[in-house]
């Protein structure tokens, strides 16, 4: 199950989405996630559907692929949808004792289910389509006004893009060191807390190991190469804002604009 | 700030594990809005032991991990783990009692997370989510489940410290965990 999860993971191209501006696309990211969070009926939804497909239809990325990155999520996603499900008020549909389906139940669950999904599809486009390199130059110069309080954004751009390359890595780690406990009869999902506790262990010690291991080889490898942070580091081609980002930047806000205007038009509010 | 190359690295991968975890560790205690994901602190408590600013940012990478698998208000809830991780790693720089440290970053784990949720509740109207329970119920659950939760997961951070401080002496120096040792 845990190969399936693409979060984090880079798929190269050279599309439009991909030529973007690293920083630009982080905007629109942060966008993106605000409009989602925003949105409040299922009309603003299929705005938001069509915006993503559009994406992805540009991006060359394969659908299948997008969606590979959702179904691990799906039991929380059914899971939250299920939580949400008898906890409004409203018209009820059918009772149970102090459990009530109601009308507004099914469609608040629905539109969470429809929030979560968009919510790691705009993520995943943005990781998809930028690699590690352009992701830390793109953090790092989305922080520069903070770098002239003191904070070393060099270094928290290149902690985060170290940790996004990491995921996949460490995920397929997880994925064999679970196997291997599971194939010498380790049972991570039945007893009591302490015993599942205890039964985290053999999990964690290896995959801590070997993630400090690692740690310990990636430093070495980056200081042999002369890495020495941030101060009076240059880049040999430093990025630049060009006319496709503005591009970008105006269909953006059109569409923000777009899904923000459908909240007044209150056809399926929740 | 200047930080080191190996400091980065470890942070870095800390971080990675911080988001990962939400997504693979089967057990999650949930009453809602309470939810807790076991092992899920174990990163930050050990990025403590590298620095404040390690333990803050792996913090914040935990609530990318949360926002990726159990929604904004657990995001919201991790995110504020920066004030107990900052204190906790401040404490341990200062060489602290292990179990003055356990208690205080418990303390304010557990104060951060109620404000936040009593934030969450007052500020976005979602008291219904609360389903017909008082907010002091809803407060004593995330207390008690939050100290709990935090115990747990520190106790799990001290088996995993111990192989760490023998791989890795510099950056995990061996600690005492009796109390007559401890400085």
């Amino acid at each position: 199950m845990l190969k399936d999860i693409t979060l984090g993971q880079y798929f190269p191209g050279n599309s439009f989405i991909h030529k973007l501006d690293a920083m630009m696309k982080l905007i629109f990211s942060i966008l993106f996630l605000a409009v989602v969070f925003m949105v409040n009926n299922f009309l603003g939804y299929g705005v938001i559907a069509v915006f993503t497909a559009l994406v992805i239809y540009i991006s060359k990325v394969p659908f299948r692929f997008v969606l590979k990155g959702i179904k691990p999520l799906w039991i929380f996603i059914l899971f939250t949808a299920a939580l949400n499900l008898f906890m409004k008020d409203g018209q009820v549909l059918w009772q149970w004792g102090a459990l009530r389906l109601t009308r507004e139940g099914i469609i608040f669950s629905v539109f969470m289910i429809f929030r979560i999904v968009f919510l790691i599809m705009g993520t995943s486009m943005l990781t998809y389509t930028t690699s590690p390199i352009e992701l830390t130059d793109g953090i790092e110069r989305l922080l520069t006004p903070f770098g002239k309080m003191g904070m070393p954004t060099h270094e928290l751009a290149m902690m985060m893009s170290i940790a996004l390359r990491f995921v996949p890595t460490l995920l397929e780690e997880t994925d064999k060191i679970m196997k291997a406990q599971a194939a010498r009869g380790a049972d991570f999902t039945s007893g009591s807390l302490i015993k599942r506790a205890k039964a985290l262990l053999p999990l964690l010690v290896p995959l801590f190991i070997s993630a400090f291991r690692r740690a310990d080889e990636l430093a070495i490898a980056m200081e042999s190469r002369c890495y020495r942070g941030g101060e009076g580091r240059t880049k040999l081609n430093p990025s630049k804002i060009g006319a496709n980002d503005f591009i970008g930047l105006f269909i953006v806000m059109v569409f923000a604009a777009l899904v923000v205007s459908t909240n007044f038009v209150g056809w399926q509010g929740i | 700030m200047k930080i080191k190359t190996k400091d980065l690295v470890a942070t870095a991968l800390l971080t990675s594990i911080a988001i990962i975890i939400p997504l693979f560790v089967p057990f999650k205690v949930t009453i809602p809005p309470f939810s807790a994901t076991l092992a899920s602190h174990v990163p930050l408590i050990l990025a403590m032991y590298i620095g404040p600013l390690s333990a803050i940012f792996v913090s914040l990478g935990s609530a990318l991990g949360f926002l990726a698998s159990l929604g904004p208000v657990v995001a919201a809830r991790a995110a504020m783990h920066v004030f107990f991780v900052a204190a906790g790693a401040y404490m341990i720089r200062k060489n602290a009692n292990i179990y003055l440290t356990i208690v205080v970053t418990a303390i304010l784990h557990t104060l951060s997370d109620m404000l936040i949720v009593y934030l969450l509740f007052a500020f976005f109207g979602q008291a219904k989510i609360l389903n017909n329970n008082s907010m002091a119920y809803v407060q004593y659950i995330i207390a008690v489940g939050t100290t709990l939760h935090h115990l747990m997961d520190y106790a799990i951070a001290a088996l995993i410290y111990l192989p760490l401080s023998k791989q890795s002496p510099k950056a995990f120096p061996p600690i005492s965990f009796r109390i007559k040792n401890s400085k």
